[in-house]
């Protein structure tokens, strides 16, 4: 190509010079006078070339060949090791200088004019670099244009006639001359090569980046010095070499950074490779990345691994809430996106990204929780009304029937069983309503620790021997808002789970009180712990439904759980529990604590005021005489008529006001009343009576100024209102 | 005992408003016996509809019905006649029994009963009002 073109610039100079270009050279006429002066040969291969050399030597003598070479590397070493074998030189066909130095030398050799010699130079570069893409000139050390190609002139937009016998400086003006061109120019015409890429400002050109490479050009025989320009548009070649930077980049804050694992399987779980975050989410140690299997990670999960084996090119997929076990033991829930292709050597190969959403997932399944929960809670006291009305219909003609029968008769006897079951209906009706959060109750301020204590004392009477109870308490300042029954019904209830939970086997209970700060003030944690069976995973989710049970038919309500976790919700608290099969259950109860500074006393009313109660259910008796204590009321316990006497002797006479619980089959209540309201005239008696009990009504009667009925079920506000008005 | 006591208000016009006809049946039975004269309502609406100021001496009305509920009952019946006796009884719902007792003692109710609540009682109250 090179020297086809090379040939043609010889001939259109018309310059005397016989240049020879082989392998035609057989066809070269063998005359005296036509001895070439100059040889060029590009042969195919090297060894061609030497052999074309020998030849070439054995007829022209005298002539000195250059070979023309393609081709870059060692090559183009092995073409150099020719001018041992009699080249005179050696170009790569790229090289335009050298070809052009060669060319002159010849004519020197012939002893042309050296004028000539440039001209003939300036034509052969003209020629060459005419249609050349680089924008090419030359500058002589005047600092002139010599010589600039066709690019040259397009991209600028001047004449050639212009440009040559001007300067740099007179073409881009003096200030870009002094930055960007004179010190490479200098350096060139010096004999250094200069070479740099840059952005040019230059018009037509915005966004382009550059590469400026300044060759120094002096020929043997003359003194002048040239710097050859080539300037090339290699903004193309810029932006994929950035391109390849920024993907490496990214790839490495892929690697490190992404909060989603990457990797790549084969469908046997064999991971090809993975990014830091996979392996984080796994918990895999840095030592042991090696040889990681990702079917290891799911001993309980099928899903993934199922779909693994039955894998085809193409597939995409997605998993949610795998659960997966990491390295350590750690057990979380990943969502997997995947895609299947087929891949040399190992078959399909999946790559897929892996989510730890762990905490969305309990998220969720708490909301659901919440949600079914509060469906359950409306339902329940929808239900609840419903059975009221029934309840009372029942019990109501039960009442009027015993009016009807003989007392002591069958039929009354009946009546009674009929009424007994449906006070225990009535029990259940009110733990939906409490579930429900629809009963109303009055919150009083509450030391925790009395509560809790009063429970665990409740609670350890019935206890089997071979559980023990532990109790740690840590002073908790704050007091809570709240029906003091109330929040001894959740414990009971959580604690009467707990030791059924340790009935065969036995075991620790262990109740916790400690106090955490939080963004939303003090809360009071109370842990319940046991060693028990533990709960099932499967129906861990299902343990505050009402009627939700694990016991034998009959043994349980079920109603439990969902009762203490009404209470609390209704108190702004929260009820949580761990649980491990055959380890034990750890059940949380956080109430938020009122400050100490708020207002915790009770009313002037009634400080000081001194009650007698009697009550024969501790369960109630307790709770009540602590809200009332609470409320600045002094409270004396009497176990019905047994011990009464014994505890008015104990406090004299200073006692007038006298709570008594009247239980349906006890008659011993009558000879309290009497005994009560003629010890002294002042004395006065709140009475809490049950539905379906008449006989307390005559003496009601009778002492109708001093005695004053509340009916059951009552709450703390009835029995301080009532308290308060007598 | 209680039902033997000498009924002196006998004939006296009782209003019964409750939505569930079981109970109202046993209420009725149990106002009946005591020789009370009882108009029967379904709801706040047929009330109004069989409420004449010259029979009624009490009315006895659920909270919760449909139509026209217990609470807009009382207001329309204390309108009309100030001095009206109302007893109240209510089975719970949304805001509670307690709540919509304490509304109707509010607005006025002589007495009110959570249900399930004892016969006796209610009686006792009903001869109470009526005295």
């Amino acid at each position: 190509m090179l020297y086809h073109k090379t040939k043609k610039i010889i001939e259109s100079c018309g310059i005397d010079i016989n240049v020879l270009y082989f392998p035609d050279f057989l066809s070269f006429n063998k005359s005296h006078n036509n001895i070439p002066d100059l040889a060029f040969c590009a042969a195919t291969d090297i060894n061609e070339s030497r052999k074309l050399l020998s030849d070439f030597a054995i007829n022209f003598p005298r002539t000195p060949v250059v070979i023309i070479f393609q081709g870059q590397g060692p090559d183009a070493d092995s073409y150099r090791d020719l001018i041992i074998s009699g080249a005179c030189g050696v170009v790569h066909s790229d090289s335009l200088d050298s070809i052009i130095q060669y060319i002159t030398k010849a004519l020197l050799d012939k002893d042309i004019g050296k004028d000539l010699n440039l001209n003939i130079g300036r034509k052969i570069f003209e020629h060459i670099t005419e249609n050349h893409d680089s924008y090419l000139s030359v500058i002589n050390s005047d600092f002139e244009y010599e010589v600039v190609n066709a690019s040259f002139c397009k991209v600028h937009k001047c004449k050639k006639e212009d440009v040559i016998g001007s300067t740099p400086s007179e073409l881009w003006g003096n200030e870009i001359f002094q930055s960007k061109i004179e010190s490479s120019l200098k350096k060139s015409l010096a004999g250094e090569i200069v070479k740099y890429k840059a952005y040019f400002d230059i018009p037509g050109c915005n966004g382009s980046c550059y590469e400026v490479i300044y060759r120094p050009f002096k020929t043997e025989g003359i003194d002048e010095r040239y710097s050859i320009v080539e300037t090339r548009d290699v903004t193309d070649i810029d932006n994929a070499e950035k391109a390849a930077h920024l993907a490496n980049i990214r790839n490495y804050y892929y690697e490190k950074y992404l909060p989603f694992g990457i990797f790549e399987c084969e469908n046997n779980g064999n991971i090809i490779s993975a990014n830091e975050t996979f392996y984080n989410i796994l918990e895999i140690d840095p030592a042991e990345r090696e040889n990681v299997n990702l079917t290891a990670f799911f001993p309980s999960e099928r899903r993934f691994t199922s779909y693994l084996k039955t894998i085809t090119a193409g597939e995409a997929s997605m998993f949610s809430q795998l659960h997966m076990t990491t390295a350590t033991g750690g057990e979380i829930f990943t969502r997997i996106s995947s895609h299947a292709r087929k891949n040399p050597g190992y078959g399909i190969v999946v790559n897929a990204t892996l989510e730890d959403n762990t905490h969305e997932v309990l998220l969720e399944r708490k909301l659901n929780q919440t949600h079914r929960l509060e469906t359950l809670g409306t339902l329940a006291g929808g239900i609840a009304h419903d059975f009221n009305t029934i309840l009372t219909t029942i019990s109501g003609y039960s009442e009027l029937s015993m009016e009807e029968v003989e007392q002591g008769s069958v039929v009354n006897d009946y009546l009674n069983k009929v009424n007994h079951s449906v006070k225990k209906a009535e029990d259940i009706v009110n733990q939906m309503l409490t579930f429900s959060r629809q009963i109303e109750s009055e919150s009083v301020p509450v030391k925790i620790e009395e509560v809790l204590e009063e429970s665990c004392e409740f609670i350890r009477s019935g206890m089997p021997f071979n559980i023990y109870l532990e109790k740690d308490f840590e002073d908790v300042e704050g007091m809570i808002l709240t029906d003091p029954t109330q929040l001894f019904r959740v414990f009971i209830n959580i604690l009467s789970n707990s030791i059924h939970a340790m009935e065969d086997k036995g075991g620790v209970l262990t109740v916790k009180l400690s106090e955490t700060k939080g963004d939303e003030g003090i809360t009071a944690v109370i842990s319940i712990i046991d060693t028990g069976t533990g709960i099932d995973k499967s129906v861990i989710d299902k343990i505050y439904e009402p009627f939700f049970t694990t016991r034998e038919l009959g043994k349980g309500t079920g109603m439990g759980l969902s009762v203490a976790h009404g209470i609390i919700t209704g108190m702004g608290g929260e009820i949580s529990v761990e649980s491990s099969v055959g380890k034990g259950t750890r059940f949380y109860v956080r109430l938020p604590l009122l400050n100490v500074s708020d207002n915790i006393t009770g009313t002037e009313s009634s400080s000081a005021v001194k009650i007698l109660y009697s009550d024969e259910n501790v369960y109630f008796s307790r709770t009540v005489s602590l809200a009332l204590e609470r409320l600045g009321y002094r409270v004396w316990l009497a176990n019905g008529s047994d011990n009464l006497e014994e505890i008015m002797s104990g406090i004299g006479s200073e006692i007038n006001l006298f709570l008594i619980r009247c239980n349906t089959a006890d008659k011993s209540n009558e000879q309290l009343i009497k005994k009560i309201l003629g010890l002294n005239p002042g004395n006065k008696i709140v009475l809490i009576v049950q539905p379906g009990g008449n006989h307390c009504r005559d003496l009601v009667h009778a002492g109708r100024n001093r005695i004053r009925i509340i009916n059951e079920p009552v709450s703390l506000r009835e029995i301080l209102h009532a308290l308060q008005e007598t | 005992m209680l039902y033997r006591k000498p009924n002196f208000n006998a004939m006296a016009g009782i209003l019964l408003v409750e939505d569930n006809n079981d109970l109202r049946g046993m209420l009725k039975n149990s106002l009946e016996k005591s020789k009370y004269v009882v108009i029967e309502a379904s709801n706040g609406r047929e009330a109004l509809q069989k409420y004449k100021s010259l029979l009624v001496d009490l009315v006895v009305t659920d909270l919760l019905m449909p139509e026209q509920d217990g609470i807009g009952l009382i207001m329309e019946l204390k309108k009309m006649k100030p001095d009206i006796k109302i007893i109240a009884i209510s089975g719970g719902g949304k805001a509670g029994p307690a709540n919509y007792l304490n509304i109707a003692e509010t607005l006025g109710a002589d007495a009110v009963f959570a249900k399930p609540f004892s016969l006796h009682q209610f009686m006792d109250r009903v001869n109470e009002l009526l005295t």
